[in-house]
């Protein structure tokens, strides 16, 4: 099976492209022999002359042709090109193994004229249904509008958009309850009434799957192989947003009382501390907004209060129907950092769970070149500690760099879990608040692809180092990372979901064209004490 | 199983199959840091005369301008109407009196076929195609040109000829922006950010991407009149996205005054020579005012100045940051500060006719400022910017892009001297017409330097240094800090666009023999200063500026994993390789950010401050004291490293990213420059401006071809006050 999977991520790479990128020595570069100084292919171990080792003796890198156009106007004004190519060698350095060799571009700018670059520029990609008085974000005419009686100009226009998923994808996790097979898929569908920019409904559907649990599509393994079908007209999302000065404009007519209330009401997805508190994508909710204050000598201060009455799902993925939530979220910007901090509030029966108490504080900014956020969760058990909620608190830490000459991205983040933390909310399909370690803690939303490593944060360390490449454009890129999770308890009370365990994945995306990406994933993992973990996948997403 | 993975890997393969092979080219060879160029130490050499304790070496201000040593084209007076000007011996300027067909070329401004005097192409090589002129009479008859207004209100025209509403759309810099954000996004970001800088263009669904060349010449003109006073509704923080009612200059307008000044002209036809029926021989004019109370209200102002984008991105704050400040609790309004006498404060408005009609004008009231001075000023060439009746008449913007003015064109200490097989294009052979251009460059680089003062003052009242403290000065190093304040109330500062503004403090300090012994806020060679954004920092070529106080936002998006990074334009291609901008997924409301960018504001709040921190360490003192502290605080309109994230579209006019750079650092302003010999003792200096410093001239010319420009400001005797 292995030497299977082995081979198909041969061809795949093969067939990709990506094998290039391991491609240290391009063709030309040479080495020079210290004795006799004759000049031979980088490959020799030898001198082809005197016969000295060449083992230890520098490569020079292949012979580097630079073509330059001028663009210049004579003084008829008339364009004149001239074209001169130079050609150096490059020795190569350490440093070099850093530098991407496709997005390099140089520091300095550019003194050539540099034309507008109309052919291929891309048109405006319509929705599949755009009703209204304008056209969604296209050149046309803006239709005037009609005044409400609140003195509100509404401007109505609807469209559809959305995103389509599918996968044929396999995966084990090593536990010892087999393989899955499958062919799944998602549809996100939503319709988007707007009023004006500030106020709208939206309205979604995800008729393929069931609260992000069972999808659409065909199981091949386990047996028996079948077509399975998730269809469902469930309401995902249904809210109205606003902002109450603009819905409200009679009551200051002048602009001076400042009513900029923004709010939100209904059915919303919500996610706050990065998704380690909250991350649902099913509540019902209503919440109330400032932003742009100036509060605590911040250069930006938002600060949210919300109340969620139902579709509350707990820390354990479940849905708890007597579960209300309160919280008060901020934001605010400094000169060196974003500060966040959020308080919530969970009441339940006791017998579903019990109460809560949440807190997360985050910080974020940038240190020289180095990106830095820093995450302190915790959460407290009012009443007894339940899988819905418990005591503890998640340490979390995420560093990531630009690598020079290039927009690749280096990343090193980690987590340290102390007792049992629990999120306030979390959605059926979100797994456990360590998703954003990296993408080997993250299950894919699609099937029963899961997480390679387990995302739960009891009493548990890890980390995931991850290189983030793109190659030549932003459209097309490549991710490889390692990472592993040690529990720094008892080995009796581990979760088998959750073994100490290490592995490395691999994920290649990239824009196929206007609409669509492709998404390449493969992993292996070595859980402790179980089978080699593994999983290859392909997806394709569409947007609309 | 074996054969269910060989299924997927299969699919998979057949998948790859259409994934082009990646190539491999080999990276450009780090080279060593080139010493700084002329255009990136141009700020340093800027001196300013308010030094506290030491005379900061540098230039003097500039001389008084010297009278124009062109007499071909006089200037026009503000009161002047545009298209009427008078004679001035020159013949080929001025519009003929006789019948020729009006032809104009499709970039040239067509006035109101009856609206006398109609000024036809002066010159055989502006005449363009009929089809092209009845193309523009059917947009003119859309929207009309500001040029249209300029028949009756050339105050008006001329102040916002030279504002930043008029160069909005001309700007090189922010096509190639919208064009790298549509690029990035798959071309789903659409006409938003463009729909404000030309509601004209949008409206007659022009290309997202085209050269301003080929737009029609009312859409080229960026927030036009019609923009404002073409708008029915207060539509409140749509983002731009309102609508401008189509008509043609007979149709109403929308004003705060209503129509009580107009009905006086209306009900004299004889004297003011004006007609209100189409088909008529007269000076059309419009046949109504509409009276429409937001336009002196900060609501109005909302609805562009707070950008919001339709994923929940907060790109712009300015007008919900005025909601939230002390001015607007004290009833003041943008307009205050903004369209009043003194750029910058509450300063009362002018008083005078709104309109010369002819030459009549009509009875006084109060006017309001339309030259919005703002940190924005034009890379362009002179001919295309400021808006100019007489420029467009003259030459098509192509022909006026051949006219080599820096050269000397035009002027007589280049014609004289010029060889007699010297090659001219073929539209500037004549030299009666390189004298022609000169006259009319001299009338723009006298607006372009009125601007520049706007712009100064306005900036010092908004920007200020308060205080210097020097909490030690020994052997063991240098510890100082420099308190920088935002001069209003109104709203912080930067506001609007601060992702992209290049606000930073540059802070030398120096022996006695003026070695150079610590920096911050000094340029790389590209123009940047030294920060994550700057390509020889990222490229570590050149250190991080740890010391670096800067007040520009920052781009911030959220990487795959690994946190958040900066980035110059906010669009996240870390978690999605086809980003795409649709409606938020959730309450964007709630979270006051998109899910994958936000905006890391780092402005001062209205009337605050923030300390700027410095430590010399000891090892970079080289006892030759005593050591001087010299502060700059500069303004540049966009940092360089924007031009090279959004070079790949190209820019218009056939411009480098380098030479737009070398015109960004040349035309930044130092709005404060202070010199401090360092005691051996902590000391505080208090640095804060007086208002006669806030509304002194800057110490160099917006650009050295103004020299000798005359100024066309109206002299301030002749403008009465209201209040």
């Amino acid at each position: 099976m292995r030497i299977i999977l082995t081979a198909a991520c041969a061809v795949l790479l093969g067939l990709t492209g990506i094998s290039d990128l391991f491609a240290q020595e391009p063709t030309g570069a040479t080495v020079h022999c210290p004795t006799c100084g004759q000049v031979m292919p980088a490959s020799f171990h030898f001198c082809s002359n005197c016969g000295t080792n060449l083992e230890n003796v520098p490569r020079d890198s292949a012979p580097t042709v630079t073509t330059t156009t001028s663009v210049t106007r004579n003084e008829h004004g008339a364009v004149t090109h001239s074209t001169t190519t130079t050609t150096t060698k490059k020795s190569f350095q350490f440093s070099d193994i850093f530098r991407n060799p496709l997005g390099g571009h140089g520091s300095a700018l550019s003194d050539q004229p540099a034309p507008l670059a109309l052919k291929g520029f891309p048109e405006r990609p319509k929705p599949i249904v755009e009703i209204g008085l304008s056209p969604f974000l296209g050149s046309g005419p803006i239709a005037p509008g009609f005044v409400i009686p609140t003195g509100a100009v509404w401007q109505p226009d609807f469209i559809v958009f959305g995103t389509a998923r599918s996968a044929l994808q396999t995966f084990d996790s090593g536990n010892g309850k087999g393989q899955i097979t499958e062919w799944a898929n998602r549809l996100d569908l939503y319709g988007n009434l707007y009023f004006t920019p500030t106020e709208r409904i939206l309205i979604g559907f995800r008729p393929l799957d069931r609260d992000g649990l069972d999808y659409s599509g065909y199981r091949f393994d386990p047996p028996p192989q079948r077509l399975k079908n998730d269809l469902n007209a469930y309401i995902t999302t249904l809210f109205l947003q606003g902002d109450f000065g603009e819905l409200f404009p009679r009551l200051d007519p002048n602009d001076t009382k400042n009513l900029d209330y923004q709010f939100a009401v209904g059915r919303q997805p919500l996610s706050f501390e990065d998704g380690i508190m909250i991350n649902e994508d099913v509540i019902d909710a209503v919440g109330i907004t400032r932003t742009s204050l100036f509060g605590l000598g911040a250069s930006a201060l938002r600060t949210t209060a919300l109340f969620a009455w139902n579709e509350l799902n707990r820390n354990d993925n479940l849905r708890d129907n007597s579960a209300r939530l309160f919280g008060l979220f901020s934001s605010a910007d400094y000169d060196k950092a974003t500060i966040d901090l959020d308080l919530a509030f969970v009441s339940a029966d006791d017998y579903t769970g019990g109460d809560g108490a949440y807190i997360g504080v985050g910080d974020t900014q940038r240190i020289g070149l180095l990106n830095s956020t820093t995450r302190i969760n915790a959460s407290f058990a009012l009443d007894r500690e339940t899988p819905a909620v418990s005591t503890g608190v998640l340490l979390f830490q995420q560093f990531s760099m630009t690598l020079p000459d290039s927009e690749d991205i280096v990343y090193l983040d980690g987590f340290w879990g102390i007792a049992d933390y629990s999120s306030a909310a979390r959605g059926g399909d979100r797994g456990g608040p360590l998703g954003q370690t990296g993408i080997l803690f993250a299950a894919q939303g699609l099937g029963s692809y899961g997480a390679p490593l387990g995302n739960r944060a009891n009493d548990a360390v890890g980390l995931a180092l991850g290189y983030q490449r793109f190659l030549g454009s932003k459209d097309r890129q490549i991710v490889f990372e390692v990472g592993g999770r040690v529990a720094t308890r008892d080995p009796r009370f581990f979760s088998e979901d959750q073994p100490n365990e290490i592995a490395a994945a691999v994920r290649y995306q990239m824009k196929l064209n206007q609409h669509m990406v492709l998404v390449l994933d493969v992993f292996v993992g070595a859980p402790e004490d179980n089978d080699t973990a593994y999983g290859l996948r392909s997806e394709l997403l569409l947007k609309f | 199983m074996w054969t269910k993975i060989n299924l997927v890997s299969l699919t998979l393969g057949a998948v790859a199959l259409i994934v082009p092979t990646v190539g491999f080219a080999q990276a450009a060879s780090p080279t060593p840091v080139p010493p700084s160029t002329p255009a990136a130490v141009a700020p340093a050499t800027t001196n300013s005369d308010d030094d506290l304790l030491a005379p900061a070496a540098g230039t003097k201000p500039a001389a008084a301008a010297p009278s124009s040593d062109d007499d071909l084209l006089a200037p026009s007076s503000g009161a002047q109407p545009a298209a009427a000007a008078p004679s001035s011996g020159d013949d080929l300027l001025l519009p003929s009196s006789a019948g020729a067909p009006n032809e104009p070329m499709p970039d040239q401004i067509v006035l109101p076929g009856n609206a006398p005097p109609v000024p036809k192409p002066a010159n055989p090589h502006a005449a363009g195609d009929a089809a092209a002129a009845h193309a523009q009479l059917l947009v003119e008859n859309k929207f009309p040109s500001a040029s249209t207004c300029a028949t009756c209100h050339p105050t008006q025209f001329r102040q916002w000829s030279v504002s930043q509403h008029a160069y909005a759309q001309l700007s090189p810099v922010f096509n190639a922006f919208q064009a790298t954000v549509d690029k990035m996004t798959a071309g789903t970001n659409g006409d938003f950010c463009i729909r404000c800088h030309t509601q004209v263009g949008m409206d007659l669904k022009e290309p997202i991407l085209i050269s301003n060349m080929d737009r029609n010449p009312t859409s080229r003109e960026g927030i036009t009149c019609i923009s404002c006073h073409r708008v029915k509704y207060n539509y409140g923080k749509v983002s731009g996205r309102f609508a401008v009612q189509r008509g043609d200059i007979f149709d109403p307008v929308y004003g705060p005054r209503g129509d009580a000044n107009l009905k006086k002209v209306l009900a004299q036809p004889d004297k003011f020579q004006v007609v209100t029926k189409r088909g008529d021989v007269g000076r059309a004019i419009h046949t109504k005012v509409i009276k429409f109370d937001p336009l002196e209200k900060s609501g109005f102002c909302g609805d562009c100045h707070d950008v919001n984008l339709l994923n929940g991105f907060r790109l712009e704050e300015a007008f919900t940051q005025f909601k939230n400040s002390p001015a607007n609790k004290r009833g003041e309004t943008c307009q205050d500060c903004h369209m009043g006498k003194i750029p910058g404060i509450k300063s009362g408005y002018a008083f005078g006719p709104a309109a010369m009609v002819g030459d009549q004008p009509t009875p006084p009231r109060k006017l309001t400022d339309h030259r919005f001075a703002g940190p924005d000023f034009s890379v362009i060439h002179p001919g295309l910017f400021p808006f100019n009746v007489k420029a467009q008449q003259l030459a098509t913007m192509r022909e006026w892009l051949q006219f080599d003015y820096k050269a000397g064109w035009g002027t007589d200490a280049f014609e004289n001297k010029a060889p007699t097989d010297y090659k001219f294009p073929t539209r500037w052979q004549a030299i009666d017409d390189r004298y022609d251009a000169r006259a009319i460059l001299n009338e723009q680089f006298a607006k372009l330097e009125e601007i520049n003062l706007q712009r100064y003052q306005i900036l010092r009242r908004g920007f200020q240094l308060h205080q210097f403290v020097l909490e030690q000065n020994d052997a063991r190093g240098i510890k100082f800090k420099v308190k920088v304040a935002n001069g209003t109330d109104g709203h912080g500062a930067p506001t609007g666009f601060d992702l992209d503004r290049a606000y930073f403090l540059q802070v030398k300090v120096t022996d006695r023999h003026g070695r150079v012994i610590f920096a911050s806020g000094d340029r790389d060679p590209n123009g940047d200063v030294r920060y994550s954004e700057s390509a020889y920092v990222h490229n570590r070529q050149l250190p991080f500026d740890k010391y670096l106080f800067t007040l520009q936002g920052k781009s911030i998006v959220t990487l795959l994993r690994g946190g958040e990074t900066v980035q110059v334009i906010p669009v996240n291609q870390s978690i999605d390789p086809l980003p795409y901008v649709r409606p938020a997924t959730n309450a964007d409301a709630l979270i006051g950010r998109s899910a994958g960018a936000r905006k890391h504001a780092v402005v001062i709040p209205p009337g605050s401050f923030r300390w700027a921190d410095y430590t010399v360490d000891r090892k970079l003192l080289t006892g030759d004291g005593p050591y001087k502290v010299n502060l700059k605080f500069i303004t540049q309109m966009v940092p360089v490293n924007l031009l090279r994230t959004i070079a790949e579209t190209g820019f218009d006019y056939n411009m480098s990213p380098k030479s737009i750079a070398e015109n960004l650092v040349e035309r930044c302003q130092t709005l404060w420059d202070k010199t401090i010999v360092l005691p051996p003792r902590p000391i505080e200096v208090n640095l804060t401006p007086t208002n006669r410093q806030i509304l002194a001239p800057p110490t160099k010319p917006f650009q050295p071809e103004s020299k000798g420009a005359k100024s066309l400001e109206v002299p301030a005797a002749k403008v009465a006050t209201s209040e």
